[in-house]
């Protein structure tokens, strides 16, 4: 089936966008909001330029809408974006990467129904330890771009998902009770390789901003 | 041991629709085997069963419910969650009607059903619903979920294994 992933560059759209295409659908486009709030329920994206980026490395147009982020005008734009996918490339459903998120999920489900296309989601419910060392295993390049929980701070940013994060994450669930791959919006991550990927991006530098708990890192690109 | 029978008709979705259900009967340690609706040929090795549900546009099981007809004869106790529930409610000669429903709702269940009882809430994704015959009993009012007494058969309309994960628990240990 012709598929358009709904992508924000993080680790859980990039491994649901390589399952469907291990269980053999054809992935035609990225969809992507950038949404101006960054307090958004839906949409967690990193500069479109980032984005652009990495759908460049699959070989796949990347469709990108902006939204000015309020809440439900999002899902408008959402819509519209998905629609855009239909049109152009003719897609019969999207995948997504929620693994708890009913809200979420939901949402997308709903849109879906009204445009009466398909809805994936292959990270549905997923252990998310099993998220994390899946992507190991499939050689995922990925590091934290953001944290945004106690007692997470500044040296998170720009670590590599690797055993030993995967370790120190659940230490931290077990002392804080902090999502493992940060479904509660402890942290965000930026894909720099994936399997779909030609070859990994590479980082110039990460400018960091924040304060306390809450770090952002943009990620420069070489 | 436990039968899994997957009613999807897109393999990704076994993902998202069977192996949620799959990971509950495996953190409990229990034997279980996973059959495509499509190549049921009536021998099953589990002493309960679970059907799954699919996506909301996926009706394709429609097409193989006479493959399920062996339970009118299998004297164990079986679950069927939201597509899995209409496939039961068809062997049985019940009927499907038109309604959908997506997210969170709210159920008030007359008595406890597979461990939970009062007000809860539920997850939904489908299109149709079950109006099953009267060998069957309503544990709410709307019938979201099912139980055929003298066979042991279990219909959910929601989906347990994304919240009220304790129902399959509490099914599969029965």
């Amino acid at each position: 089936m012709k598929l358009g992933i709904l992508f924000s560059g993080g680790k859980d759209s990039n491994l649901a966008g390589f399952l469907a295409k291990k269980y053999g659908h054809r992935i035609k486009c990225l969809i992507t909001i950038h949404s101006r709030n960054e307090e958004s329920f839906m949409f967690h994206t990193p500069s479109i330029s980032k984005v652009k980026k990495q759908s460049e490395m699959i070989g796949i147009p990347l469709i990108s809408v902006n939204s000015e982020g309020k809440k439900e005008s999002e899902l408008e734009d959402l819509k519209k974006a998905i629609g855009l996918a239909i049109k152009k490339y003719g897609i019969k459903g999207v995948v997504t990467g929620a693994v708890e998120s009913i809200y979420q999920a939901s949402r997308v489900q709903k849109i879906c129904d009204e445009l009466g296309i398909e809805c994936f989601n292959p990270l549905w419910q997923k252990d998310q330890i099993e998220l994390l060392y899946d992507l190991l295993r499939y050689n995922f390049e990925i590091i934290v771009s953001g944290v945004f929980a106690y007692p997470l701070d500044k040296k998170w940013v720009g670590r590599k998902i690797d055993e030993g994060f995967i370790e120190d994450m659940i230490k931290m669930r077990e002392e804080y009770g902090i999502s493992p791959s940060g479904e509660g919006g402890e942290i965000e991550t930026f894909v720099l390789r994936s399997p779909l990927f030609k070859r990994s991006l590479r980082i110039k530098n990460i400018k960091m901003s924040g304060k306390g708990n809450s770090w952002r890192g943009e990620v420069m690109l070489r | 041991m436990i039968t899994i029978i997957d009613v999807c008709k897109d393999r990704l979705h076994y993902l998202e629709f069977v192996k949620p259900i799959v990971d509950i009967v495996r953190n409990l340690g229990m034997e279980f085997e996973i059959i495509e609706l499509e190549d049921l040929n009536g021998k099953v090795k589990g002493n309960k069963m679970i059907i799954c549900g699919t996506s909301l546009i996926d009706f394709d099981y429609l097409n193989y419910w006479q493959k399920l007809l062996f339970l009118k004869d299998f004297d164990k106790p079986v679950l069927g969650i939201c597509a899995g529930m209409q496939l039961l409610c068809k062997i049985y000669e019940g009927k499907l009607k038109e309604s959908k429903f997506i997210g969170m709702n709210k159920i008030k269940l007359n008595k406890e059903f597979l461990g939970i009882k009062g007000e809860k809430e539920v997850y939904e994704l489908h299109g149709k619903v079950c109006e099953f015959g009267n060998d069957w009993e309503k544990i709410d009012k709307d019938g979201e979920c099912v139980y055929h007494r003298a066979r042991e058969k279990y219909g959910v309309l929601f989906h347990p294994e994304v919240r009220n994960k304790e129902m399959i628990k509490r099914f599969v240990e029965l």
